[in-house]
């Protein structure tokens, strides 16, 4: 099922302070009074069939209310550029998922989000924070089709600095509730929790490389029906992570591994019809 | 990877773009001139031995990464040290006066780079390392207070002074 999958899988998460990985977000907060300005833009590839790519494009103003707690505002877009024809670039060959073809750059809408650090990472025996973000979209990420999405994301982070920290393990677990309404549609929802994990290693001044990983499910309830599993899905890759004085930068590739197949006749191992085979996604921050 | 990928090619080679904001407040010898005025410091090369890291290491409980020590004894008594601890980004380069038994009188930020944190540089932060020495605990929240928003400097200057006591008793107090 494609059309909440654009709020399922990516409606992007979205990462306080300066990341360390691409996609799992570590624990700590702005102080009072500093604030970022962000730019991500997440390149989607390739589905079963077809000749299909996107960017999620996001700009983030972020602001330390307390020490301890900072408030960050996005707008986020898509731009597609696919030709999937009549044979559909996902789903099976006798019910293909996401027919014909789109190309150009479409606004959504905006994102909300708080971000409560607990513990820290340097002064405790463990970082944990809490993560809140609300998302109204109005186009469908997969498809670029118009409608009514919401998406309250919600984040328990962990982070632990190891060997003299030069090395951190950072883990979130996440769960995301979201409805997402067609223009000429009725109302569908689904609930996905997810698992991401990953390692940062400091290899120079400045220089991070590292290594993540997550593991998602989404359990939807389609207009017509009621709540049913629907897919899961397994992505990892490297990233590198250059953070100077006053600003950054954070890449990531990561490859789908492996995914419960919608497709019972042109099987693949994944998960092709909410996520792609690949993603690319690239970071940069600005400090004030 | 298809073609379209391309466009994030001018955007990745962002990322790595050297840049460096060195932020030096004082040199080695304003930090010297500051902290012992009016009085000669003469060079006092010291190279820690496997067996000295170590004892360093196990009294401190945290790693040693320079073993050729920048040190300076002064004439009128007491010691000058320049040391790095690791900042989030770069490292961050301190100065450290001990007296002639071997406790803290006075601590110097010398380059801090880090995009926040600087308040570690407050005179009111830096004073609570006076009188310190290797028998204190010298742990961030608990005989050093934290500056909330700078944790990560606190617990690295912090952890880099009692590296520093435990370097005066284990290689340079004399016996």
């Amino acid at each position: 099922m494609v059309s909440l999958g654009a709020l399922a899988g990516f409606a992007l998460p979205a990462y306080a302070d300066e990341p360390l990985l691409g996609y799992t977000m570590g624990a700590e907060t702005l102080p009072a009074g500093a604030s970022d300005a962000e730019l991500w833009i997440t390149h989607h590839g390739d589905k079963r069939r077809g000749d299909y790519a996107r960017q999620s494009v996001r700009f983030e103003y972020e602001y330390g209310l307390t020490d301890r707690l900072t408030l960050a505002a996005y707008l986020n877009g898509y731009r597609h550029d696919y030709d999937c024809g009549a044979a559909g670039c996902a789903g099976s060959v006798s019910e293909p998922e996401i027919l014909g073809s789109k190309n150009g750059f479409q606004a959504s809408g905006p994102s909300l989000e708080l971000k409560k650090m607990l513990l820290s990472p340097y002064a405790d025996p463990i970082g944990l924070a809490l993560y809140g973000e609300l998302t109204y979209d109005r186009i469908d990420d997969i498809t670029g089709e118009k409608g009514h999405g919401w998406e309250l994301e919600n984040k328990l982070i962990l982070q632990k600095p190891m060997l003299d920290d030069q090395l951190f393990w950072l883990a979130n677990i996440e769960l995301e509730a979201e409805s997402w309404k067609p223009e000429d549609g009725d109302t569908e929802y689904a609930v996905a929790p997810r698992l991401r994990s990953g390692l940062s290693y400091r290899v120079a001044s400045n220089w991070y490389l590292g290594l993540e990983g997550w593991a998602d499910l989404e359990i939807l309830n389609p207009p017509d029906g009621s709540w049913e599993f629907d897919h899961w899905d397994f992505f990892a890759g490297p990233s590198v992570h250059y953070g100077a004085q006053h600003w950054w930068a954070t890449l990531a590739a990561t490859p789908q591994l492996a995914g419960s197949d919608e497709s019972d006749d042109d099987s693949t191992g994944r998960h092709l019809a909410d996520h792609e085979k690949y993603e690319v996604r690239l970071k940069v921050g600005y400090n004030f | 990877m298809n073609e379209r990928s391309a466009f994030l090619l001018p955007l990745a080679m962002l990322a790595v773009s050297p840049a460096c904001y060195a932020a030096q407040y004082l040199s080695v010898e304003q930090a010297q001139a500051l902290m012992f005025p009016d009085t000669v410091l003469a060079p006092l090369p010291l190279t820690l031995s496997s067996e000295q890291k170590k004892a360093i290491e196990t009294r401190a409980g945290t790693p040693v990464r320079q073993t050729e020590l920048r040190l300076w004894r002064a004439a009128s008594g007491g010691y000058f040290m320049v040391d790095q601890v690791l900042g989030k980004h770069e490292f961050i380069t301190y100065a450290v006066a001990l007296d002639d038994s071997g406790a803290v009188r006075q601590i110097e930020i010398l380059d801090y780079r880090e995009t926040h944190g600087d308040e570690v540089r407050r005179p009111g932060w830096r004073s609570q390392f006076s009188g310190k020495t290797s028998a204190d605990t010298l742990r961030v929240n608990k005989d050093i207070q934290n500056i909330s928003g700078a944790t990560l400097s606190c617990v690295h200057i912090t952890d880099g002074v009692r590296r520093l006591l435990a370097t005066y008793d284990v290689a340079i107090r004399p016996r």
